[in-house]
């Protein structure tokens, strides 16, 4: 019994060890951004004065911030429009074809599923280069519509295989008794079979906002001035020959607040969305 | 009861939006990579050249085995990790579902802000890293312009940020084993590793195999932390083959062509790997 009791002990230890070292890094990302640039270049960890005027430069002086980086609420928005817009439409384009694959049996089916995947393991380098000239050809670059085009169809399979799961667990007696009942298709649809699935919606939503949000490469390469998402303009005023780490980790703890805040509301259906439906977690 | 509706239409629009924004574009940088284009002066027909030059190169070889290198490491180390935790944190105590929730944060915060984060951290003058190691009296390395530092540092922060994905997804597979099993076990006196050997592993296996597969699949394709981390430092040591498409083709230098037969080749070495593992994984499963 003793034995037991300091194995437990022990294994709560390793535990708060864990814990401590996810902690850790996001501590000294908060501490970093209430630092004056002083006190960070002179390795000043724990003893400083606190300061806002990181937060200040980025959350209120847009206007006068253009010097030191750029305009940060507009670039949150940017971000803001990017990912709903790209959810909203990969949602329309790949609910149907959810519901396909979850109701009907048809000539390669298994094919027709698996395609789609397979644009989840195609590596998005792999087709920057052509995507840029075709964006550079539409003279769309600098756009929105650049960076959602082809956000789009990373969400798609998400949207798809998690949607698929969760409408093959509504039981089909509720279609045919509102089919019954001369309901028509769409109604159907919308108004009794998505209101079932709509946990499924939930996280399919929450992990296509997420995927835009937090995507780099393409806007990186897509996008400048005043299009650019916040990831993007992130990125770029870290390039100063002297980075301004205080403004570097308030633009962090505002791009991370977000995705993390979502995925904790929608935590208990997480695993099985990021796993795109095929582990039930 | 025979459902109405023609399927074929319900998947039309996505089919068609997936070759249009995928397929069409892959097919475009085969047709471009047999050109040697220097954007934006035209293209001039070049046959093969792009992919000799490409096999021919020193830096094409070094970056590919870096990549290989990179996946197998980090794949090895965060699988190792990640069932430790999940058999640590798997009993429902009020300590492990915090920490439960606890894992989603890392792999939520955009990976460019991590890349900064840890850039900071192991910041070889002020960071805190060499702070604490400094303050331990031990060695202060210089993590991201030296070998083979930069790639701890790489492996480190990869490890911070995605580990936790692999934990949940143990998680997920460890409650999947039904219970009583693990108890006919028990009452048939197994000790606790040939119960995990033999009970729990060949049903956690498969989820295992799809989290193991994704994982992979990402760190193929990671770029932002030798972007922003080690920008590829010391020398070209760590770049990865996602960072050589990007500079050889695209920033910089604008061979698109050369860039394009770069991708085509990443295209099939990825589905090569992908291929592999499946394959790897039924027969796995057909011995198990």
């Amino acid at each position: 019994m003793k034995q037991n009791r300091l194995s437990v002990a022990m294994q709560s230890l390793l535990v708060l060890l864990v814990c401590l070292s996810i902690i850790a890094p996001i501590f000294f990302m908060f501490l970093t951004s209430i630092k004056s640039n002083v006190a960070i270049f002179t390795s000043q960890i724990f003893n400083f004065a606190p300061t806002l005027e990181g937060w200040k430069t980025i959350v209120f002086a847009s206007g006068t911030a253009k010097s030191v980086g750029g305009d940060w609420p507009l670039y949150f928005w940017n971000s803001l429009i990017v990912s709903l817009a790209s959810t909203a439409i990969a949602l329309l384009i790949g609910l149907p074809a959810a519901y396909g694959l979850a109701r009907y049996d048809f000539k390669r089916k298994n094919f027709t599923a698996f395609m789609i995947l397979s644009v989840r393991l195609i590596p998005p380098i792999a087709f920057l280069i052509p995507a840029y000239l075709i964006i550079l050809f539409l003279n769309i670059q600098h756009t929105y519509i650049s960076v959602i085009m082809f956000y789009i169809v990373f969400q798609i399979p998400f949207v798809v295989w998690i949607m698929r799961g969760f409408i093959e667990q509504v039981p089909k007696a509720v279609e045919e008794a509102a089919a019954l009942d001369g309901a028509s298709q769409l109604y159907m649809f919308v108004r009794i079979l998505l209101p079932l699935a709509v946990d499924g919606l939930i996280i399919t939503s929450v992990l296509c906002i997420l995927q835009s949000w937090n995507e780099f490469l393409l806007g990186f390469t897509f996008l400048s001035g005043d299009s650019v998402t916040l990831p993007v303009a992130a990125a770029h005023l870290a390039d100063y020959a002297l980075i301004s780490w205080n403004m570097e980790f308030v633009v962090g703890m505002i791009s991370a607040l977000p995705p993390i805040v979502l995925a904790i509301l929608v935590q208990k259906h997480l695993v099985r969305g990021l796993t795109l439906g095929m582990v039930k977690g | 009861m025979k459902m109405k509706g023609n399927p074929n239409l319900l998947l039309l629009p996505a089919m068609i939006y997936i070759t249009v924004v995928t397929f069409f574009p892959e097919a475009y940088a085969v047709y471009i990579s047999a050109f040697r284009w220097l954007f934006p002066s035209p293209p001039v027909y070049a046959g093969l050249d792009n992919y000799t030059a490409l096999f021919s190169s020193d830096l094409f070889y070094s970056s590919l085995s870096n990549t290989v290198f990179w996946v197998a490491v980090t794949y090895v180390v965060e699988t190792s990790i990640a069932l430790a935790v999940a058999l640590l944190i798997q009993r429902d105590s009020r300590l492990n579902k915090f920490t439960r929730t606890l894992l989603i944060v890392p792999m939520m915060i955009p990976p460019v802000i991590v890349s900064e984060l840890w850039a900071y951290l192991f910041n070889p003058v002020y960071g805190p890293v060499n702070y604490f190691l400094h303050a331990l009296g031990a060695p202060q390395p210089d993590w991201l312009g030296h070998l083979p530092e930069a790639w701890y540092a790489l492996i480190i922060v990869d490890i911070w940020q995605w580990t936790p994905f692999l934990i949940l997804i143990f998680l997920a597979a460890l409650y999947s084993v039904p219970p009583d099993l693990v108890e006919a076990a028990e009452v048939d006196g197994a000790s606790t590793v040939s119960k995990f050997r033999y009970v729990t592993l060949p049903l956690i296996l498969p989820i295992m195999f799809i989290g193991g597969l994704l994982r992979v699949v990402d760190l193929l394709r990671s770029f932002e932390n030798v972007m922003l981390l080690t920008r590829g430092n010391p020398g070209q040591g760590t770049w990865l083959y996602s960072f050589f498409i990007f500079y050889q083709g695209l920033a910089g230098s604008l061979q698109v062509g050369y860039g394009a037969a770069a991708s085509i080749v990443f295209l099939l070495f990825t589905g090569a790997i992908v291929v592999t593992i499946i394959m790897l994984y039924f027969r796995l499963m057909a011995r198990a």
